[in-house]
Order: C-alpha cells, then sequence, then structure tokens
C-alpha cells in the first residue's frame, strides 16, 4: 500500500466541473466557502474566476486535508491565438502578467499533451498578443500550492475553449461547458494518470513514522530525529521494512530507550 | 525522448542549442529567461527528478573557471563545467547533494569558457592544470555537447595548460578522430566489475572502459589512471590488486600520464543533503563511515586498507600520486 495523500482539484466554474466529472458520485462538503466536492482522497474545489480566488481556494483546501501530502491539479479552460478549440494542453511555465513572475509546474502527461507557457491575466484576453495560452486562474493557484510541494505535486491542464476565430467575448457559459465536455474522457484519464505518479511519488517520498510501541515516548525533536535516523538505517541495512518490537521498561527514561535503540539498531543487528 | 526541454531566451536560435536539439528530440519546449528559475528552485527532489529527466539548455556567465577545492584534491588547478549533472547514477555521487536539481544543465556558450581559460593560464608561467568532469562526466555526453571536440584543439594551442577529461564513459569515437593532444590527459575513473555493479548504475562496465583505455592509448592519448573513490571492505582489497594490474597492464607505461588513488569521501553538508534525498541508498549509510572533521570518511581499519592499496600501487606504477582523506 502506498503512502496517503490528498489529490486536490481547483476549478474555476461549477459547470465546468459538470463537465468534466460526475459530481453525483461526489459528497458535496456543507456550509464551506467555496463549493467543494470530495471522493475518498479527491477534493474538487470550485473557487470562482480569477487568481485571487484560485489562492484562496487553495488555501482552504489546505485545511480540508488530512494527509500532509498533497497533490494539486488546476483544471480549466484557456484562450490561444491559433490552437484549436478542444485542445487540451498542459502548464510548462506559468507567467503572471501583473505580477511580473513565472513559476514551472511539473508536465507529468506524456498522451501527446503539449506543454505550454500560460500567461494569467486580471481580465479576459481578446486579441492574444503573444503565442501562449491565456486563462484567469494558474497563477493565483500555483502561487499558494508550491509553498510546501515539490514541482512533481504541481500540474495544470488546460482545454482551449477561445481563440482568434471564436474568441472569448462571443462564447456562453454553455458553449464553454460543451467544449470542456467534449474532453471529458481526455481529462478524466489524465487524473487517473496523475493519480497513479502521486502515489508513486508519495511512496518515494515518505516521511519516517515511529512505530506505534514509540509514539507515546516523549522524545526531544533532537532525540526524535535520531530514532528516525536509527530506523531508517535498520530498513537500508537489514533491508526489512518491519521493525522489530523492542520491549522497552515503563520507567525508562527517553536517553535510556535512545541507548537501547542505538545499541539493537545500529548496523542492523537485532 | 525528453519530455521537456527549457531553453533560455536569448540563445533559442543558436547554433549549438539547434545541434543539441536535433540529437534529444523534445516532446515539449518551454522558453525561459535564466536556467535557475528551474535548476535552483528550492523543493525539489534530486531523486525523482533523477527518474524522470528534463533538459535544460543555457549560457553560464559568472564563475566560468574555478580554483579546485583543497579539501577533495592534492593537484592545484581549476575546474570548468560545460553541464551540470550526469547521465549516470552513481551512489556515492556528491551531485545528488550539490545540486537542487537533477536536470542536465547543457551550457553552450564555449567562447566564454575559452577566454576565461586562456585568461587564467596567462596569468601564470608554471603548468595549470583544468579539470572538466567535475559537475558531469566529461566524455559521456560528447554527441549532444561536441565538448572535447571544441576543446581539445584550444589546449593545443595553450603551451603550459592541461586539460584533463574525467571519465567514465566509453564513449571514444569523437576523440578517436581528433589529433591526439599532448596538453590533454583522458582520466578514466575505474572501479573492480563487483562495486561498479553494486554503485555506478547506468556506467559501462570495467571491460568496456578497459577497452576505451587501450583504443586512446593505442592512438596516441595520454591516459590518466583514477581509481577513486575507493569502496572498501577488506573482502574488495584483492579485487582492487586485480584491477591495478589489469589496468596496468592493459597499456604501455609510457601512454599512462598519472595514477591517482583516492578515497570514498563527502562534505558534511553533501552526505546530509543526500542522506535526505535518498533513504534507501545503503552506501550513505555504510556504519563503516562517519563524519570527521566536516568529512564524510572511513573508519580507521578501512584507512588502513586503503594505505596499504597504495603503496602496492606506488610499487607498480612509481609515479603514482595517492589522495587519501585524513
Amino acid at each position: 500500500m502506498c503512502y496517503e495523500f490528498n489529490l486536490v482539484i481547483i476549478i474555476a466554474y461549477i459547470r465546468e466541473a459538470r463537465a468534466i466529472f460526475d459530481l453525483n458520485r461526489f459528497e458535496e462538503i456543507k456550509d464551506a466557502p467555496f463549493i467543494t466536492f470530495r471522493e475518498h482522497k479527491i477534493l474538487v474545489i470550485i473557487c470562482g474566476q480569477g487568481r485571487l480566488r484560485a489562492a484562496a481556494a487553495v488555501s482552504f483546501a489546505k485545511t480540508l486535508c488530512e494527509y500532509k501530502l498533497i497533490f494539486w491539479l488546476n483544471i480549466g479552460a484557456a484562450g490561444h491565438r491559433n490552437l484549436s478549440i478542444g485542445t487540451v494542453v498542459q502548464a510548462g511555465k506559468i507567467y503572471d502578467l501583473e505580477t511580473d513572475r513565472s513559476w514551472f509546474p511539473s508536465t507529468p502527461f506524456k498522451k501527446n499533451i503539449a506543454a505550454v507557457e500560460i500567461n494569467t491575466c486580471d481580465i479576459p484576453i481578446e486579441n492574444y498578443p503573444k503565442d501562449v495560452c491565456y486563462d484567469m486562474e494558474a497563477s493565483g493557484f500555483i502561487e499558494l500550492a508550491q509553498i510546501d510541494s515539490i514541482p512533481e505535486q504541481l500540474a495544470v491542464v488546460k482545454v482551449i475553449t477561445d481563440n482568434h476565430s471564436n474568441p472569448f467575448r462571443h462564447q456562453s457559459i454553455n458553449e464553454l461547458e460543451m467544449s470542456m465536455r467534449k474532453k471529458k474522457n481526455t481529462v478524466t484519464t489524465l487524473v487517473a494518470d496523475y493519480m497513479a505518479q502521486a502515489a508513486v511519488i508519495a511512496d518515494s517520498i515518505k516521511p519516517i513514522i515511529l512505530p506505534w510501541w514509540l509514539r507515546t515516548i516523549k522524545f526531544t525533536a533532537t532525540q526524535r530525529n535520531e530514532v528516525k535516523h536509527l530506523i531508517n538505517n535498520y530498513r537500508v541495512q537489514s533491508k526489512e521494512q518491519r521493525l522489530p518490537f523492542l520491549k522497552i521498561s515503563k520507567t525508562a527514561s527517553t536517553r535510556d530507550v535512545l541507548n537501547q535503540l542505538r545499541q539493537v539498531w545500529s548496523g542492523g543487528n537485532t | 525522448m525528453a519530455k521537456t526541454i527549457f531553453i533560455e531566451k536569448k540563445i533559442f536560435e543558436h547554433p549549438r542549442t539547434t545541434k543539441i536539439l536535433n540529437v534529444i528530440k523534445a516532446r515539449n519546449i518551454i522558453k525561459i529567461d535564466h536556467y535557475g528559475e528551474i535548476f535552483n528552485r528550492n523543493r525539489q527532489n534530486f531523486r525523482i527528478q533523477k527518474d524522470n529527466l528534463n533538459y535544460i539548455i543555457a549560457t553560464k556567465k559568472n564563475n566560468l573557471v574555478i580554483p579546485t577545492p583543497t579539501s577533495t584534491t592534492l593537484v592545484k588547478g581549476y575546474y570548468f563545467s560545460h553541464m551540470y549533472n550526469c547521465i549516470y547514477d552513481c551512489d556515492y555521487c556528491f551531485l545528488q547533494g550539490h545540486f537542487n536539481s537533477a536536470y542536465h544543465v547543457y551550457f553552450i556558450n564555449y567562447e566564454d569558457f575559452e577566454k576565461a581559460i586562456v585568461n587564467e593560464s596567462r596569468k601564470t608561467k608554471t603548468k595549470t592544470w583544468f579539470f572538466s568532469g567535475y559537475d558531469c562526466d566529461s566524455l559521456a555526453s560528447e554527441k549532444i555537447t561536441g565538448f572535447a571536440e571544441h576543446f581539445v584543439p584550444l589546449f593545443s594551442r595553450l603551451e603550459n595548460s592541461i586539460l584533463e577529461l574525467r571519465t567514465k564513459s566509453s564513449r571514444t569515437a569523437e576523440l578517436l578522430k581528433i589529433k591526439p593532444n599532448p596538453n590533454v590527459v583522458c582520466a578514466f575513473s575505474l572501479n573492480p566489475q563487483n562495486i561498479i555493479d553494486l554503485f555506478e548504475k547506468g556506467t559501462p562496465s570495467l571491460s568496456s572502459r578497459m577497452r576505451a583505455v587501450k583504443s586512446l592509448s593505442e592512438k596516441g592519448w595520454k591516459i590518466g589512471l583514477r581509481f577513486d573513490p575507493l569502496i572498501l571492505a577488506a573482502r574488495h582489497k584483492d579485487d582492487y590488486l586485480e584491477l591495478f594490474e589489469l589496468a596496468v597492464n592493459c597499456i604501455p607505461k609510457d601512454s599512462i600520464h598519472s595514477v591517482s588513488i583516492g578515497s570514498l569521501r563527502l562534505s558534511e553538508s553533501h552526505h546530509k543533503k543526500m542522506v535526505k534525498n535518498d533513504m534507501r541508498n545503503q552506501l550513505l549509510f555504510d556504519n563503516q563511515y562517519s563524519y570527521k572533521e566536516k568529512l564524510w570518511q572511513g573508519d580507521s581499519e578501512i584507512r588502513d586498507v586503503e594505505i596499504w592499496l597504495s603503496k602496492r600501487l606506488k610499487k607498480l606504477i612509481p609515479q603514482s600520486s595517492i589522495f587519501l582523506s585524513e
């Protein structure tokens, strides 16, 4: 079994979310500041339009996650000068036009999903001045999500819903939803891929957890670090994940316990 | 095929960029302002990136030629890096603790490196060593970088300077096409095959390295033999003795420019970061090694074996230089 983690998916509009996911399968969290759905360890949060709302939704999501390790995914609509409507892209670079800052999320999707630069703007862009994608949430999402995350925990997937020949101002929310719905299968496959990769990464960066019979002992922070080091040392040397149970006297001081562990685990001798 | 190649905007159309892109077929290309935006980010995991490589093409502006650190080598000189990170994945490699990222960075402003090397070599009349292969393997990526092809001719013009190409690669095709240069030493890192199997993932076998050594020496190149790092347990003594003899007998003695031997050593900060990055690396948790004077190094038993081996090597090749950590 892999180390547990949460997957948080941030989407701007509920109709975009409905176009991609079967939200009936999710449980809605009532009385939350953002419309939020949960299915096991997956959270779908509807943030609303704009980077500030996206950032706020990320902060809110952190309070809901029960696991320390969180993988983040922003799904949404974007515009591009040339790309045809319905093209699915992933962000290789996110640039905020207001703050002049850049971020580089991971590009985890292999299935011919092009990695593009996404420029986040405050108001919808209509003339597509550069050969990049334009959206309104990605920079707010990543600025907050990257705190405490490695790049492999961050990904952004966008469906092109407007371009030069079909610009944003001529579109209704229905058309946007339709464009997203047409790509439902592709996007849900990408989410499943991302989950599978997340499980592998989570397993490789899982922290060392003290066995239950050591958790009640009140080690200092330094002692606790040494215990973790000893546990890892034992596992590497003995190639055994399960730690042998040690009988610890109730009256033993933390220093005595640590000495006992050093003796038994150092070098993997049990 | 690489997943993503990040390229600095100002060199997007540079001929060397085009050449690299012809060799590494990229699925995605992203333009960036400076390689540090990606490479020097905090909170990256070297091990995860190593299994999922991306590439960066960049230019290096500062510290093009750097004095060698006195704590880890005897020879005074300079090192320079046309590339950051290595295609191999050796368990003991300090790069895992040195860089935040495992992505390969190719620096393509060779002309700036050239100027810096010429400047340093003009400062003194004594022989100056320039080492490549400190932050990467000198020859392993030759097909991509064309590094040796560019820099070997430079050193034939610099009479008081020696270039050491440190490598584990058996890739000699490009060097064999170039006229041998007496100011260039091809230095091969060697270890017994059982050590290669255990700790040098992805590197060529000992026999193919020896074949490379032989073909270069036959062509007239000066060869350096580097038994560095020694990874020792008492049971490996005989393996190393066999290796010394094999290496020395493989090539004529006059082709051997220098031989050196060095113990497994890491700075304390590198070791700590490596342990944090890779909790499953057995070598880093070896009980025979510990911190002494800011270095992670072997205990007295290991040092005894190293001293014994170095004496044997000295007997075999009297001109060999020994570097064992204190």
